[in-house]
């Protein structure tokens, strides 16, 4: 999170210093997403574009644009099933401190073709690269793939290329999907803006994520008042069973 | 129609789900059963997350006993003492089985004891079910007389201590194996979603020969009480009842047990217990399949805290 802070310092920097620099404006279709009953997905809309002024260098190989959507972190443990006496037991485990519960990154071109490896991972971006709390290189790589692997296939893990569009040669916009199983909290989205493989613009805004109406009050209730909560459905399951009983009484 | 489940956090499809809660229920309805057993197995298969498949089918089955049981004190056929020491002791058996439950959830065995149960009771229990009523069936095709029990007869269980009266089952007996049996079956009810009943009809009538016109409401009151405990402990304990879904499948739940009771009535008693006997024993074949056989995906995640 510091470093992420450090970089957004850094990028504003960047945008302030003369010459050579350019600015990046960039706004997300809605700072707040609703999950309600019949939400089953929703498409958040990133544009932006790049603002550039007489003594800007020029750019003939054209920016590139990373829109990262990142969900708040969790911890999250990685478990390897082992045959044990015949059958598939969890033995081994590798604990993940700030695992994004939701992370996708939408580029202009493949990651790698835009800029290397070292900026990549110093900004975490990709999910080769992003850092979930514990770096990769510490024998943990199984459980690192594992991870990324199980939530591409859950929808809460992206890597796209070719999503960002480039209308004009400095307006882009890009429509990063949002599951129905997208979590709630406080999202950021980070856009970052290339130029001949170096960060040149940092932007970043926040997103909420929340669950409204009925669900929303089960949710709060059931995390706040338990008890109540375990009383009321045992009521409930109580009158339908009463009701069934006399709607469909045979005797 | 899609609906997202706020404990659960994923969306569903009402009707799918709906269509499960009736087709246990009817199954339920025709044997005679709660069905928890059959439930639980077809949500975890169908990807709801074991926690709250586990702790969201004890309401459902809430629902169901109560409609039962309601019927059943109608005609008066509820022996509420014996119910209540039963209730009792569960208590303290669903007490120790949540707390069991959340401790394995923490340390990822949560999944693996609830298939290694499942294979286990259900497997056992199928397979003597079968084996019982396939030979009844034999017996009354060769035209010999099923061996009756004398309801004066007495086993070992009727020589232990601690007695008590129950009148209205017209019972002298010991406390000592009520007690095992509500507190064993309060703590793998509460572990694994299931009611019970399947386990306790038989145990009332066989080891406490306990008269069968009271046994069905009696053993309805009891499976009732403790899945109402077991709806509060895991509200409490691991938060996983999902009152959403619980209420889908309660409807599904209701309306099948109605069909599948007024199918009941059509079908012979060996039958019918053959037939549960193979559901029971399938599920538990399924779970051993799915102990043994190499995982599609080795690896699987959990949230320790966010």
């Amino acid at each position: 999170m510091v470093r992420r802070l450090a970089l957004a310092l850094l990028a504003a920097l960047a945008t302030a210093a003369p010459a050579t620099a350019e600015t990046l404006v960039a706004s997300v279709s809605s700072s707040r997403i609703e999950i309600s009953s019949d939400f089953t997905g929703t498409t958040l809309v990133v544009f932006g574009v790049v603002e550039r002024d007489a003594r800007t260098v020029a750019r003939p190989g054209g920016y590139d644009v990373v829109v990262v959507v990142r969900g708040p972190d969790e911890e999250v443990v990685a478990r390897r099933k082992q045959r044990t006496f015949g059958i598939w037991v969890n033995r081994e485990s590798e604990r993940f401190p700030e695992a994004p519960s939701f992370y996708s990154v939408d580029s202009t071109r493949p990651l790698d073709e835009i800029t290397s490896p070292e900026i990549l991972s110093a900004h975490d971006l990709g999910l080769r690269y992003a850092d979930f709390g514990r770096g990769p290189g510490q024998g943990n790589e199984p459980f690192r793939d594992a991870l990324v692997r199980i939530r591409e296939s859950a929808g809460l893990f992206a890597e796209r290329a070719g999503t960002v569009t480039m209308l004009t040669p400095t307006f882009f916009q890009v429509g990063v999907p949002l599951p129905g199983t997208v979590p709630d909290g406080r999202f950021t989205v980070e856009i970052s803006l290339f130029g001949d493989g170096a960060l040149l613009a940092h932007n970043v805004a926040d997103l909420a994520v929340e669950k409204t109406g009925f669900e929303d009050a089960v949710h709060v209730i059931a995390g706040e008042q338990p008890l109540l909560y375990g009383f009321v459905v045992v009521a409930m399951a109580i009158f339908a069973g009463w009701l069934g009983g006399v709607v469909f009484r045979r005797d | 129609m899609e609906i997202y489940l706020p404990i659960a956090e994923t969306p569903v499809n009402v009707f799918v789900i709906f269509a499960m809660g009736g087709a246990v229920g009817f199954v339920g309805g025709l044997l005679g059963i709660g069905g928890g057993f059959l439930l639980t197995p077809l949500l975890i298969f169908s990807g709801i997350p074991a926690a709250v498949a586990v702790a969201t089918v004890a309401p459902q089955i809430v629902a169901s006993s109560t409609s039962g049981a309601f019927s059943y004190f109608r005609r008066k056929a509820i022996d509420f003492k014996l119910a209540g020491v039963l209730f009792a002791t569960g208590t303290v058996g669903s007490a120790l089985g949540a707390w069991l439950f959340d401790t394995l959830g923490r340390t990822g065995t949560l999944d693996l004891v609830i298939s290694l149960c499942y294979m286990i009771f259900l497997g056992t229990i199928g397979a003597i079910m079968l084996w019982e009523a396939v030979r009844s069936m034999l017996r009354s095709r060769r035209g010999e007389a099923p061996a009756l029990r004398r309801p004066g007869q007495h086993n070992w269980i009727h020589g232990l201590p601690f007695k008590i009266r129950f009148r209205r089952s017209r019972l002298y007996v010991s406390l000592l194996p009520i007690a095992v049996l509500g507190g064993g079956i309060g703590f793998l009810g509460t572990l694994l979603g299931i009611g019970g009943g399947f386990i306790l009809v038989p145990a009332l009538i066989y080891l406490l020969r306990v008269p069968t016109s009271i046994v069905i409401g009696t053993s309805l009151l009891q499976t009732l009480g403790t899945m109402a405990t077991a709806t509060v402990l895991h509200s409490v304990g691991t938060g996983t009842v999902d009152a959403v879904l619980a209420l889908i499948l309660m409807i599904g739940g209701v309306i099948g047990a109605q069909f599948g009771a007024q199918m009941g009535l059509k079908l012979r008693g060996e039958v019918l217990r053959g037939l549960m006997g193979l559901l029971v024993l399938t599920v538990g074949i399924r779970f051993a399949v799915e102990l043994v056989a190499v995982p599609r995906d080795l690896f699987s995640l959990a949230v320790l805290s966010w």
